[in-house]
């Protein structure tokens, strides 16, 4: 237990990236978290009483419009943001893994095709294929996560695909093939892991867009229908009050940046302990 | 005593595409190594010698099947023949720890508990001379010497007859160089286990091995007993390749 507490100092120390980037998520987590149990007040609930009231002690970040409470939008906007978020990247990073790793490691003919395919698919920004796609499918949670979900794949698939690329004629994979491990096994049990440095950098990376893509999609009206808030959409109706509610906008904006903040750091000292490693 | 053949190879021809792309529809078929013919027999340390890039990996490659493109018979006598890498660098799976490495060919053949799997892989930790401590360590801790010697272990944990050492030494400084050379003759002995020896090192080879086979651009141009070949060479590359190495 002391080696382990001891390990876990020194992959902190020195890694100021590491460290904030995991204060700031793990704050912004446990928010999210309480919010699923509790919110200082009924998101969605009003209270006429106290229309656009400013921050004070009883609404530490007052309320909007419609006199909901601001704090509680927050927690609850930024959880739906999480989650969406999440199931993009896991949509995104898993069929990525399985069509880069059977393409890069089989080559041929059929990756030579998925290949472009992938090329073309983020030859345009993904914000504006997912726009032309879900104003034709529909908005929508359910929709918003799986088109970005699909649009998320080539990315990841790139990224594992050159990985396999690189490991296939390595030795230790020639041994492996000669002890008779299945091609199932190799690409999952032997290559997968090694494929780590590489991955978790992505999935941060991509979670990040993640966010940025279900807000701006919220934003622009086609992502979570009312009354659920997420971070997007709070923004769109908060710009309609910028001058009489600034805190809004202005609360809801810094929860957005912190989510990615974090994240962005995180994984920033996460390939500084990678490369350390080494 | 009656020699009984591990392995037999027959007029073999190996063949490498070289240009193979999706615009280029006609890939080049080169022509790497031209009527191979040897015989290796029980107890044997054969080795092939010639220069870099002559085909002795590509020869190690078809007889394992890596390399596909193939022609003539190659007669394998043994099961699972097994190979040990050149660069100890790359033939370790980074991501893995060392008692994984050793047991994976045991898992792949399955018929062990993981106790039993364990305690194979520290017995032959122990053969290798290595320690039980080296277990838990990853490749990136070890030594060059330290990762041929768990190479070694590990082709050797599902007790094949025949291994193929693919410049098993090159890559590592005189002394390790030594060390692994009498290890091989060791678990030769104690396992009895037959090796073709792939070298450009012709001292090593002739401190090992007891026959040799010469090869000179994908051909074999002189084999025979160490001794007949290295006293009497016949072939002129034979004589080219001893006088450089004595010098």
């Amino acid at each position: 237990m002391d080696s382990k507490t001891k390990a876990k100092k020194k992959f902190f120390k020195g890694n100021a990236f590491l460290y904030i980037g995991f204060v700031i998520t793990a704050a912004m987590l446990a928010m999210i978290i309480v919010s699923f149990f509790w919110t200082p007040f009924n998101p969605t609930e009003m209270d006429t009483a106290a229309k656009m009231a400013g921050p004070s002690s009883v609404h530490l970040l007052g309320t909007d419009n419609l006199g909901r409470d601001i704090l509680s939008r927050i927690m609850k906007g930024a959880g739906t943001t999480f989650l969406i978020s999440v199931c993009v990247v896991a949509i995104g990073c898993v069929c990525g893994i399985i069509i880069g790793s059977l393409c890069g490691y089989f080559g041929g003919i059929a990756d030579a095709i998925l290949t472009r395919v992938c090329d073309t698919i983020t030859a345009f920004p993904a914000i504006l294929l997912a726009l032309v796609i879900i104003s034709i499918t529909g908005g929508g949670t359910m929709n918003v996560i799986i088109v970005l979900g699909i649009l998320f794949i080539p990315s990841f698939a790139r990224i594992v695909r050159s990985e396999y690329a690189r490991c296939r004629n390595l030795n230790y994979i020639e041994s492996a093939r000669l002890m008779g491990a299945s091609s199932f096994r190799i690409i999952f049990v032997h290559i997968l892991p090694n494929t780590m440095a590489v991955l978790l950098p992505a999935i941060t990376i991509g979670f990040n867009n993640a966010v940025l893509s279900e807000a701006s999609m919220s934003f622009l009206g086609i992502g979570v229908k009312p009354p659920a808030a997420s971070l997007g959409s709070m923004l769109r109706d908060a710009q309609t009050y910028l001058r009489n509610t600034p805190w809004y906008a202005i609360s809801t904006g810094i929860a957005i940046a912190l989510l990615i903040l974090g994240f962005s750091l995180l994984s920033e000292g996460l390939q500084q302990a990678a490369r350390r490693e080494e | 005593m009656a020699e009984q053949p591990v392995l037999e190879i027959e007029h073999l021809n190996t063949f490498y595409k070289v240009g193979l792309s999706l615009t280029a529809n006609k890939a080049r078929r080169v022509q790497v190594l031209k009527d191979v013919s040897f015989t290796v027999n029980e107890g044997d340390i054969v080795g092939l010698v010639g220069e870099s890039g002559c085909g002795k990996s590509t020869l190690a490659k078809s007889i394992l099947g890596i390399v596909k493109d193939t022609e003539g018979k190659i007669i394998n006598h043994t099961k699972h023949p097994q190979m040990v890498f050149q660069d100890p660098f790359s033939s370790l799976n980074p991501a893995k720890t060392i008692g994984w490495i050793m047991e994976e060919p045991l898992r792949i053949r399955g018929g062990m508990t993981p106790e039993q799997r364990r305690k194979t892989v520290l017995e032959m930790l122990e053969r290798v001379e290595l320690t039980a401590d080296h277990y838990d360590r990853r490749p990136w801790e070890l030594s060059g010497g330290q990762k041929q010697r768990v190479s070694i272990g590990t082709a050797l944990i599902t007790r094949p007859e025949f291994v193929i050492l693919d410049e098993p030494v090159s890559a590592l400084d005189v002394t390790i160089q030594a060390q692994i050379l009498k290890l091989l003759r060791e678990l030769k002995k104690d396992f009895g286990l037959s090796y073709l020896f792939i070298s450009h090192d012709l001292n090593v080879v002739y401190q090992l091995c007891n026959k040799v086979l010469v090869m000179k651009k994908g051909e074999i141009v002189e084999q025979g007993l160490v001794e007949d070949v290295y006293n009497n060479p016949q072939h002129p590359y034979t004589r080219q390749l001893l006088i450089a190495a004595d010098a």
